[in-house]
């Protein structure tokens, strides 16, 4: 049998064998993230998370998309540790406050990607949650920065310690 | 046939047979868990940014079910060549997928093996999966040639 037929017939069945499991099944869904209290932003549940689409960023592409400018961090640790230290220019959304305001959102929209961070990586589900419920806003690009502040940090990337003026008008 | 012609026919075919086992099992592990939960694997796929929002779904069910049929095929006979060549384009297919990632400083779970492995898209990976790629190109190629055509056949038969 020649290669291309071959080829073909492995296509075919595998095409027919995935529209019977579709029908059977339906298409599949993202799962939905699990609830976390004291979540970024606060009143996940309500809005609803099953069809997030957020990915990961590593620090040292975040820290390019920075140069060019096109990049808003979004810091959801506290108040105390925001003000101890933070991404340069990073907007602030602690898990304790609410929702983010349409001001804030606003703000967000003018940049082409979202990064969110808060102490660690994958352990920190706060950020998930918030990039979650972020991208559910309409955000083309979320992320989620991994490893945190203290990975930014640990590469020597621009940080400032203070409040953030920009949220007490916005946020 | 001399002597060295058989055994270097005979080492490759052992070998070829070990390439066909060991690629068929891995496709095989790939394609099960995906399979069993198809929203995670979309969820993977949707992490290296290549494919538009509504193609997800079907890829995340189309590809488990090309992975294990090119694993039984792998195994079985007649569609050897066909099956380790789509194994081939699907490996370096993965390949490109990671490697553009990577390029792009996307940090992500390759999604390789369903939820249950969790394991970082790195370069070292990106070359493992070229290398598994290059062999199943060997074992498409070396199984095309040795299997009798038409012509062949009827002048062993003559």
């Amino acid at each position: 049998m020649r290669l291309s037929t071959q080829i073909l017939h492995i296509s075919v069945v595998s095409a027919a064998l995935s529209l019977l499991g579709a029908g059977l099944r339906g298409l599949p869904e993202r799962p939905a993230a699990p609830p976390v209290s004291g979540s970024c932003g606060g009143g996940g549940s309500e809005l609803g998370f099953a069809a997030a689409a957020v990915g990961w960023i590593s620090p040292e592409e975040a820290r390019t998309l920075l140069s060019g400018g096109s990049v808003a961090f979004v810091d959801c640790r506290s108040e105390p540790e925001f003000l101890n230290g933070h991404v340069s220019g990073a907007l602030h959304v602690p898990a304790e406050g609410g929702s983010p305001g349409e001001a804030l959102l606003e703000r967000l929209r003018g940049a082409a990607t979202v990064v969110t961070y808060c102490d660690a990586g994958e352990a920190c589900e706060r950020s998930q949650r918030l990039a979650t419920m972020l991208s559910q806003t309409g955000l083309p690009d979320v992320r989620v920065m991994r490893g945190g502040l203290p990975a930014w940090l640990s590469h020597g990337y621009p940080a400032e310690s203070g409040s953030c003026p920009l949220c007490t008008s916005t946020n | 046939m001399h002597l060295h012609e058989l055994n270097q026919s005979s080492t490759a075919r052992v070998l070829r047979l070990l390439c066909r086992v060991g690629l068929a099992g891995l496709f095989l592990w790939a394609a099960l868990p995906k399979l069993a939960e198809p929203g995670r694997f979309m969820e993977d796929l949707a992490n290296y940014r290549v494919l538009p929002e509504a193609l997800l779904a079907p890829v995340a069910v189309g590809l488990p079910m090309l992975e294990l049929l090119c694993a039984l095929a792998l195994l079985a006979g007649p569609y050897v060549a066909g099956s380790a060549a789509l194994t081939s384009a699907l490996l370096f297919g993965f390949a490109a997928a990671m490697a553009q990632a990577r390029a792009r400083g996307i940090d992500l779970e390759c999604g390789c093996f369903g939820a249950e492995s969790r394991a970082q898209v790195s370069w070292d990976l990106v070359l493992r999966n070229v290398v598994y790629a290059l062999g199943a190109l060997w074992v498409a190629v070396s199984s095309r040639s040795t299997q009798p055509t038409p012509t062949t056949a009827q002048a062993a038969k003559g």
